[in-house]
This record gives C-alpha cells, sequence and structure tokens, in this order.
C-alpha cells in the first residue's frame, strides 16, 4: 500500500490482495489521514473479498465525515466485475483513465 | 569375555610392575650415606596405583621394587623393602576410601580443594607408614640408622607424590577415563566417623614416632638403644594394624550401592589446572636447586657425603615448597570454588532441574553472594524463571479459554444452523441446499419457504466476514428476510435495507439473491442486492441470469431495487450460490473460477440431473479442488428444480 499526496489529493495505490487480513489495515489509515479528496488507486489490486469491499464502504463514509471526496480508479477487469455484480459501481464513484 | 579382561588386567599390573622397576633404575649408581637408601623416582607411582587398582595394583608396585633391589643387591632389609613398597599402594586405596569425609561418604576423588588436603594428609601418613616401616626394620636388624634412611626416602616419597603422583592419577581418571577400583564393601555400610577413631590415633602415633625417631638418629652413628627400638617397633606393629584393620565397619545401613561418579565437570577442571601448575613449578624449583646448590657445594665442600647433602637438601627444599604452594593453592582454589564454582554449579542444577519440570512452582534460585556477575546471572535466571512460570500461566488460562470459547461458539454454531430451514419437504419442487461455514460460525445463510401449492420462495445471502459479528449480522438479515418473504422481492429488499441500515456503524453488509417461482404461471421474480449471479436451465439453455445488479443490503438507507420478471420453462432449474464456491482457494491460492463453476452446472443441468445430484457433483468437484488447503469461505449452495 503506497500512499502519496499530491495536489491536494491524497491518493493511495493499492496492491495484491485486499482481504480479511489486509482490508482493516486499509481502513484504519484512512481514518487517521487529513486530505480533501481521497482516490484510492487499483490499478495493481488483483482482488477484493467481500471484506475489501467493506473496507471501502468505510473509506467513504470516513471521507463523507470529514466533507471530503473520495474516487475510486481505473479497477483491474476482475475487480470491476465483482463491484459490479456488488452494485458498488453505483454507490462509490468510479473512474477510469 | 571375562577371560580377557581378567587377562587385560593382568597385563596393567605387568606393565605398573614393569614401570615400576624401571624407574628405580636412573640413579641407582648414588646411594645416600646409610648405603641403602637410594633416589628413586618410583614414588611418582604408588599412589596412583593404588587408588586406581587397590590391592593388586600395590602388590605390582612392591614386586617391581623387589625387582629393583634384587638387581642391585638383595638382602634380608628387602622383606622390608617389600612391605614398606606394599604400603605405599596399599594404603592410599584404603585410607581414601575410609578416613577424611569432609561432607558425605561417597566415592569422590579430587574434585575439591578439601580434596586436595585429603590427598596431602594421606600422602603424609603413608610415607611416613611405608618408609617407617623400612627404616624400622633396618634399625632393629641394625643394618642402618632410621633418620639418616627415613629423611631423604620419606620426604622424597611426598614430594613426588605432590609433584606427579596427585597429577598422575588425576589424568587417568579424567583424560585417560579408566574407572578407579573402589572397595563397595567401605560404602555399603552406614559410615560412622567414630569407628574409625582408632585409624587415625594409629596414624598418628606413626607420623609422631617417625618425627621423635628421626630426630634422634639423624646424623647420629648407628645405636641400639631401647627407647629407639621400642618406636621403631610401635611404627612397625601401628602400620601393619593400619593396613590390616578392616575396611567396612559400622551398622548396616540401608544404602544402595555406590556408582562412581565419573570426574568431570568445571571443578576437576580447576582442580587439574592447578595441579598442572604444581607439577611444573616443582620440577622447575628442582632443576633450579640442583644447579645453584651442584655449584656452590663444588666450590666450599669437598669429600664423602657431599652428594647425599645436596640431595638431602634439594628434597627438604621441594617438601617446603611444594607444601606452602599447597597451601597457597588450596586457599585460591576455595575463593574460586566459593565465588565461581559453586555459583555456577547451582545455577545449572536449577537450570536442569527446572528443564527437567521440577521446579515449576514456586521455587528460588538461592545461591550463596559471590560479589561478581554470578549474582547478577542469578537473579537474571530466577526473573527468567518467574516470566517463564507466568507464561505457562498465562497459556494455560488462555487455552482454558479458547476452550471456554470453542464450546460457547460450537453453542453459537447449532443455534445459527437452527435458523436455517430443515430439508425440503414441500410439493412440487424439488430442492436442495447446501451449507458448510469455514469456521465455527458463518455469515452465509439461505432461506425458502413454500408460499403455496404453486409459489416457492427461495434465498440466498452473504454477509461481508465470516467472524461472529457476520453471524449476528446474518441472524438479523435471516430473520427480516423471513418475516418479509411473501412480499414481492423489490419490497422484500428495500424493507430489510431500510432496517439493517438504521443501525450500521461498522458498515457491514449483505449480499443476497431472493426470488419466487410461480410453476402455474411460469414465471420467476427475483431481485439482486449485489450477489453472485445464479445459474439457470430455461428452455434447454444454461446461462448466467446476469443482466444486473442492485446494491448491497446495510450500509446506505433508500436504495431502490430493482424487480425482474421471466418466464420460464418446464424444465426450469435454478442454482445459486455463494462466493465461497466460484472462489473456493486451492493450496496454491488459485480460486475455482466462474467459468469452472459453470461447466460442471451446466453439465448436470444438460443432462438433466436431479437437484442432489447436481450439488453433489460439485461438491464432489470443489473437494477436489480444495484438497489439502484450508477451507477460505463459507461454501452455500442451493439447487432449485419444477416438478
Amino acid at each position: 500500500m503506497k500512499i502519496v499526496k499530491k495536489d491536494g489529493e491524497t491518493i493511495i495505490a493499492l496492491e495484491g490482495r485486499l482481504d480479511t487480513v489486509t482490508a482493516p489495515e486499509l481502513a484504519n489509515i484512512v481514518k487517521d489521514l487529513e486530505f480533501k479528496k481521497l482516490v484510492i488507486a487499483l490499478e495493481k489490486l488483483e482482488y477484493i473479498s467481500s471484506a475489501g469491499l467493506r473496507a471501502l464502504l468505510l473509506c467513504q463514509k470516513t471521507a463523507d465525515q470529514k466533507e471530503a471526496l473520495m474516487e475510486v480508479k481505473n479497477p483491474t477487469a476482475a475487480v470491476a466485475n465483482v463491484m459490479k455484480m456488488s452494485g458498488f459501481d453505483k454507490v462509490l464513484t468510479i473512474k477510469e483513465e | 569375555m571375562k577371560e580377557q579382561s581378567a587377562g587385560k588386567k593382568f597385563g596393567v599390573y605387568l606393565l605398573i610392575g614393569a614401570l615400576y622397576f624401571v624407574l628405580t633404575l636412573p640413579l641407582a649408581g648414588f646411594t645416600f650415606d646409610d648405603g641403602y637408601s637410594q633416589i628413586r623416582f618410583t614414588s611418582l607411582m604408588p599412589m596412583a596405583a593404588g587408588m586406581l587398582f587397590g590391592f593388586p595394583g600395590a602388590l605390582s608396585c612392591a614386586l617391581g621394587n623387589l625387582v629393583g633391589d634384587i638387581y642391585s643387591g638383595l638382602d634380608i632389609y628387602c622383606i622390608f623393602g617389600f612391605l614398606g613398597n606394599f604400603l605405599m599402594g596399599w594404603l592410599p586405596y584404603k585410607l581414601w576410601h575410609t578416613l577424611f569425609f569432609f561432607d558425605n561418604h561417597t566415592p569422590k576423588y579430587l574434585e575439591t580443594s578439601n580434596s586436595i588436603v585429603k590427598f596431602v594428609s594421606i600422602s603424609v601418613i603413608t610415607s611416613c607408614a611405608s618408609v617407617g616401616t623400612i627404616a624400622a626394620g633396618g634399625q632393629l636388624l641394625q643394618g642402618f640408622s632410621f633418620g639418616t634412611f627415613f629423611l631423604p626416602v620419606s620426604l622424597e616419597y611426598y614430594d613426588l607424590s605432590l609433584l606427579g603422583g596427585i597429577l598422575i592419577f588425576q589424568i587417568c581418571l579424567t583424560v585417560f577415563g579408566i574407572k578407579p577400583r573402589i572397595p563397595q564393601k567401605a560404602y555399603a555400610k552406614k559410615y560412622q566417623r567414630r569407628r574409625f577413631t582408632i585409624d587415625y590415633i594409629l596414624a598418628g602415633v606413626i607420623v609422631i614416632s617417625s618425627i621423635i625417631v628421626t630426630s634422634l638418629t639423624f646424623n647420629l652413628k648407628l645405636q641400639d638403644s631401647t627407647m629407639i627400638n621400642s618406636l621403631c617397633t610401635a611404627i612397625l606393629i601401628c602400620s601393619l594394624v593400619l593396613a590390616c584393620l578392616p575396611i567396612d565397619r559400622g551398622p548396616k545401613g540401608e544404602k544402595v550401592e555406590e556408582k562412581y561418579i565419573p570426574v568431570i565437570g568445571m571443578k576437576s577442571q580447576f582442580v587439574t589446572i592447578f595441579l598442572l601448575i604444581l607439577c611444573a613449578f616443582l620440577v622447575v624449583f628442582t632443576i633450579v636447586c640442583y644447579r645453584i646448590l651442584s655449584v656452590d657445594f663444588r666450590y666450599f665442600t669437598a669429600g664423602l657425603g657431599t652428594d647425599s647433602l645436596l640431595w638431602n637438601r634439594i628434597i627438604i627444599g621441594v617438601a617446603v615448597a611444594g607444601t606452602s604452594l599447597i597451601l597457597v593453592l588450596h586457599l585460591l582454589l576455595t575463593t574460586i570454588e566459593r565465588r565461581v564454582i559453586n555459583p555456577v554449579e547451582g545455577v545449572t542444577e536449577y537450570a536442569r532441574q527446572f528443564l527437567a519440570g521440577d521446579k515449576i512452582d514456586n521455587d528460588k534460585l538461592t545461591i550463596l553472594r559471590a560479589g561478581n556477575e554470578l549474582d547478577d546471572l542469578g537473579e537474571s535466571v530466577n526473573v527468567m524463571t518467574d516470566n517463564i512460570r507466568d507464561f505457562i500461566e498465562d497459556i494455560r488460562q488462555r487455552t482454558a479459554k479458547e476452550e471456554r470459547m470453542a464450546v460457547e461458539l460450537s453453542v453459537a454454531r447449532n443455534i445459527q444452523q437452527g435458523l436455517l430451514p430443515e430439508d425440503w419437504h414441500g410439493t412440487g419442487f424439488d430442492l436442495v441446499p447446501y451449507i458448510k461455514p469455514a469456521r465455527e460460525v458463518g455469515g452465509d445463510f439461505y432461506h425458502f419457504s413454500q408460499l403455496d401449492e404453486d409459489r416457492i420462495f427461495i434465498c440466498i445471502a452473504d454477509v461481508s466476514g465470516k467472524d461472529i459479528s457476520a453471524a449476528m449480522f446474518m441472524v438479523q438479515a435471516k430473520i427480516l428476510i423471513e418475516a418479509n418473504c411473501k412480499l414481492p422481492a423489490d419490497e422484500m429488499l428495500t424493507l430489510v435495507n431500510n432496517t439493517l441500515s438504521r443501525s450500521n456503524k461498522a458498515m457491514m453488509f449483505v449480499t443476497a439473491f431472493a426470488g419466487i417461482i410461480d410453476r402455474k404461471n411460469k414465471t420467476i421474480s427475483y431481485g439482486n442486492a449485489g450477489h453472485n449471479p445464479p445459474i439457470c436451465l430455461n428452455n434447454g439453455k444454461v446461462c448466467w441470469l446476469d443482466d444486473y445488479a442492485d446494491f448491497v443490503l446495510g450500509p446506505m438507507e433508500g436504495v431502490e431495487y430493482k424487480l425482474t420478471t421471466m418466464q420460464i420453462g418446464d424444465d426450469f432449474t435454478l442454482f445459486i450460490y455463494t462466493d465461497g464456491v466460484n472462489e473456493a482457494e486451492n493450496k496454491d491460492h488459485k480460486f475455482f473460477t466462474d467459468k469452472r463453476l459453470f461447466q460442471s452446472v451446466n453439465e448436470s443441468m444438460k443432462k438433466k440431473c436431479s437437484c442432489e445430484e447436481l450439488i453433489k457433483q460439485l461438491e464432489s468437484e470443489l473437494g477436489e479442488f480444495t484438497k489439502d488447503a484450508k477451507q477460505s469461505d463459507d461454501i452455500t449452495m442451493l439447487a432449485v428444480k419444477i416438478r
């Protein structure tokens, strides 16, 4: 997990798997971050489990509380598929570049 | 086998005798003033030989000496020589196992500073008794003066015992690992010190008489006085009595046979080092004395008796130096024992017992203050063992707690499983459910209920996570769905979502597929809240029902759910499942995949298998795939078919 701050954006790049083991870390980190806009980059995320989806929801909730924006960027095919299947694409702001 | 070892023993005794004889040779040409006593290096051997091999060892020495005497001229005094040399080996063996026990009466050798004192004491008594015997013989038969023989020879024996005898013995035990002969008889009985008082008295008489007679007869011509003769007789008799007194005295004890404990460890290593220092020092001292004194003697004196005087002085000098050094070393060794060896042994023994589990309770290590790092070591050991005890107790409590948890979880599991409907017994449909939680409690569930003769409600759901919180959320969701199952799927999902999201700070969610199959009107109407798409057989065609999916249930209030109604044929079969199926992992962490899932279901459906066969087929394929891997997620499936 890499965190970069750039032009008022906080970018978190995820790699590998976001599952029961790794998901709580993401939620906790985001909770403690200060940001106006949070971008979660998923180019290198191979797999997301339901716990991972929940972590994204928690991030969104955190962002809402901080009155900040959050977007999910460039999910891989597998991850995009899961998001579509679970209806997350309707709730999260997903951007493709 | 026995004969061979007997032969081997005999060989050893023969070797001792031969060596003894050889050692009489180097300075055989020189005799002291009396014409009888010689400088013989033999005294290096008898103490070691006697203490190692007992009676036969002593006898070998005596015989070796006899051969030496024959070689240099046999006479009547050789009888006393034989007797004396035998005592040189026999007395150390006997006295070692009967006298001077400072603590326990056990067969121990040179391991402590006290044992060195014991060795020196025994060597003094032996030298007086054995050399005294020979000298007394010479005096009584008027062959030579007691004093002129006794002084150089007894001191020579004493010198060589300190210089080499003690070291040879120690090396035989520690380096060559020779197992010394132990008189089991002496240890079989309860040891009472008072029963051996007579030995101490005899030894005292021998030593004191020897000194008195020596002072009376040294440097004097051979004289024949009643007093001297009677004292000589006393020495002779006392020595023989001392040698002959039984070795086993005292009441019969319940003592078991004492086993020989090999001389190893730090104590004996220190003793060996000190003995080496002693030996090296005395050898150098002797050589230096000889060089210096021989030059002096050549300049200042001349004539007969010079060499005799020279050697007497050297022997006396070595005896004094040796004794002094022994005293110093004893002091040093005692200090080291108290400050290093004993604390280390204490710690080692404590650690050994702790390891063996003997000291798991509250016993603390206690060692006398050493005034150095070892005190810290002792304290550290105590802290460490305390910690280990705490850890053990902690683990014990945790294990007990875990066991309690496991029992509670199994109760929870029973409750959770009890929430799921029993096997299908309804009419008009064939229905088979399957669930296999990854842990004791899980987040997956299914529900079905026959609404009327032609309609059936089916639902499958998966709560995010598979721990206790998931299980609790599952129960809530399950009850809500069950209570509202008669509503159309879209209304039911909306209602359930709104209820769940009202109190869901943790952002738990549940994905669900729910629908009602109507076999009379040939329709299925369903809603999908973010759940895996089902697979169905409809009019001979197998396909995914993946046209769309709404958002999951739980995190967000006010989500609208869509209802889809589809016309179905007579062959309609529906297969619903959770992601534990397509994402089942094998031991290489590869997924089962949608593709494989579809293949399997497709095959079964095309073959018009029953629901039970379909589930069985998939179960066996999953089992084969996940062989040797830990189940990563709950596996739940449900197949339903119109009859």
